[in-house]
């Protein structure tokens, strides 16, 4: 474990949930709360403690500030929200640890909050501001939220990886495996080759399967430094190294299907050329991956973006049972976002904390001693590696 | 076939989007400029169920590549066959695209 590009200074040292549903029926502050103080009482510390608060939303949730005061932090000497969806808890995570570096605080709660299935639910609501001229072209068209605008990028990767529906369907069968394993997964139903094939196209490629399900609720991890961490009731999880990269030409939004010119890779091969420099890892090194799906195909540009499996191999490497609980590389072992729900990654890095802690109840990866997280889909995205305290 | 609006940058004469009012090579005033409606489907998906307001579902969005080096987004025209329908297949705007809603055509073969 050479590398380090972090030196392993930050650590996670509790993670807390809210239950996930489809109508929680109370407010997002209060989600937002109870997953902070969740987290804070698993690292066995008070509240008052803690002295920052970071999060992500994309018009969809509660300031950090708001949830500093309900969740009774008080005194606070960073606040940080950040407008942005998917691609950024492992990006938060690597902030959060610049501003430990950089002494702004030395014990900070990330949370990620939204009633995504009652409440706004992605793509069906407008963004408050002045729309950008590509958001007007992309109505007009009724190219209008996430699952049209990647299908167009999975299109163009099954056409020029050789990929089929089958790859899609290996991602979906293989997590819904994983499903049956974590109770707080929202769809736990087993499902077959044939049933994937039964379920109705939403935008093709994606069928109703490949989409993400919709949740309300919360989750938080708390973070510190690693010297305060060995002094905390749970065995720390060290951040041994990330990478946030934004590839070549962004766009204007997330939405953005015009400027980027190559549809069948997405940030992740931007992202995989730091990583594993940054870490000092190869990719197979790792023994757990969470890799950010919002639709079954980010999981096949995850696979190959970052060098796990070559071109064109996802489909294979998936079918082998290489991502299953006892194979080379498990994958998404909560389910992923499709079977767990879209608490936007925030709770696949919770996920490889509890990995890496042996606490995933019958999903626990023997032996994981490092995880892979990855955030994101489209153009930019970022990932980080996490290790036992070694 | 009907023109396509673009923009060029007046500086450089780098093709942008039609929405880059300020070219991003150079930084230079973009202009409107035509450009003849004709390239290759790169990437596509049809909409089977629409999240927003659309409700004439389906539909196919195309993601083009014109001929002169800009990629536009637009819809496969509805009485267009679609069993053509793939990356590379080359397109046509049609007569009743407008400049906020392109649309196309796979070409006869």
């Amino acid at each position: 474990m050479s590398g380090a590009g972090l030196g392993g200074g930050t650590a996670i040292v509790g993670v807390g949930y809210t239950d996930f549903s489809t109508n929680s029926g109370r407010s997002v502050l209060s989600l937002a709360s109870d997953a902070v103080r969740a987290a804070i009482a698993d690292a066995g510390l008070e509240p008052s403690a803690v002295n920052g608060v970071a999060t992500y939303a994309v018009g969809d949730s509660v300031p950090a500030q708001a949830v500093a005061h309900s969740a009774g932090i008080g005194e606070t000497d960073y606040l940080l929200d950040l407008y942005m969806g998917g691609q950024a808890p492992a990006y938060l995570l690597l902030q959060v640890h610049a501003a430990l570096s950089a002494r702004l605080a030395d014990t900070v709660v990330i949370f990620r909050a939204l009633n995504g299935r009652s409440g706004l639910r992605v793509g069906r609501h407008k963004p408050s501001g002045p729309p950008a001229p590509a958001v007007e072209t992309r109505t007009a068209l009724g190219l209008e939220a996430y699952p049209q605008y990647i299908a167009m990028w999975a299109q163009r990767f099954l056409h020029d990886t050789g990929a089929t529906e089958e790859d899609l369907a290996a991602v979906v069968l293989a997590q819904r495996e994983y499903a049956q394993l974590n109770e707080r997964a929202i769809e736990r139903r087993p499902l077959t080759r044939e049933q994937y094939f039964e379920s109705p196209y939403i935008s093709t490629p994606f069928r109703a399967v490949d989409c993400t399900r919709e949740v309300d609720g919360a989750c938080a991890i708390v973070v510190t430094t690693a010297e305060r961490a060995r002094s905390l009731r749970k065995p720390p999880v060290r951040l041994l190294g990330g990478a946030y990269a934004a590839g070549g030409s962004v766009g204007m939004d997330m939405g953005d299907v015009v400027s980027w010119r190559d549809y069948s890779r997405n940030c992740m091969s931007h992202v995989g050329r730091k990583l594993w420099n940054d870490v000092g890892l190869r990719p197979r090194d790792v023994d757990v991956a969470e890799l950010y799906d919002c639709f079954s195909s980010s999981v096949l540009f995850a696979l190959e973006g970052l060098g796990i499996t070559e071109r064109g191999g996802a489909g294979d490497f998936i079918r082998s049972g290489a991502t299953s609980l006892t194979g080379e590389l498990p994958v998404n072992t909560h389910g992923g976002l499709l079977s767990e729900g879209y608490l936007h990654g925030m709770n696949s890095l919770a996920e490889a904390v509890l990995q890496l802690r042996g606490e995933a109840g019958a999903r626990t990866v023997a032996g994981a001693e490092t995880a892979l997280v990855t955030s994101g889909a489209l153009m930019d995205g970022s990932a980080v590696v996490l290790g036992k305290e070694g | 076939m009907a023109e396509i609006s673009i923009r060029r940058c007046h500086d450089c004469g780098n093709a942008t989007r039609a929405d880059d009012e300020r070219c991003p090579r150079c930084g230079g005033e973009t202009r409107t400029a035509g450009t003849e409606g004709e390239g290759v489907v790169y990437s596509w998906t049809t909409v089977h169920r629409s999240l927003g307001d659309s409700v004439d579902t389906p539909y196919t969005v195309l993601s083009v590549d014109l001929r002169a080096g800009v990629r536009v987004l637009g819809r496969l025209c509805a009485e267009s066959a679609d069993d053509r329908l793939a990356a590379g297949a080359p397109v046509v705007s049609c007569a009743h695209s407008r400049e906020d809603r392109l649309e196309f055509a796979l070409e006869s073969s």
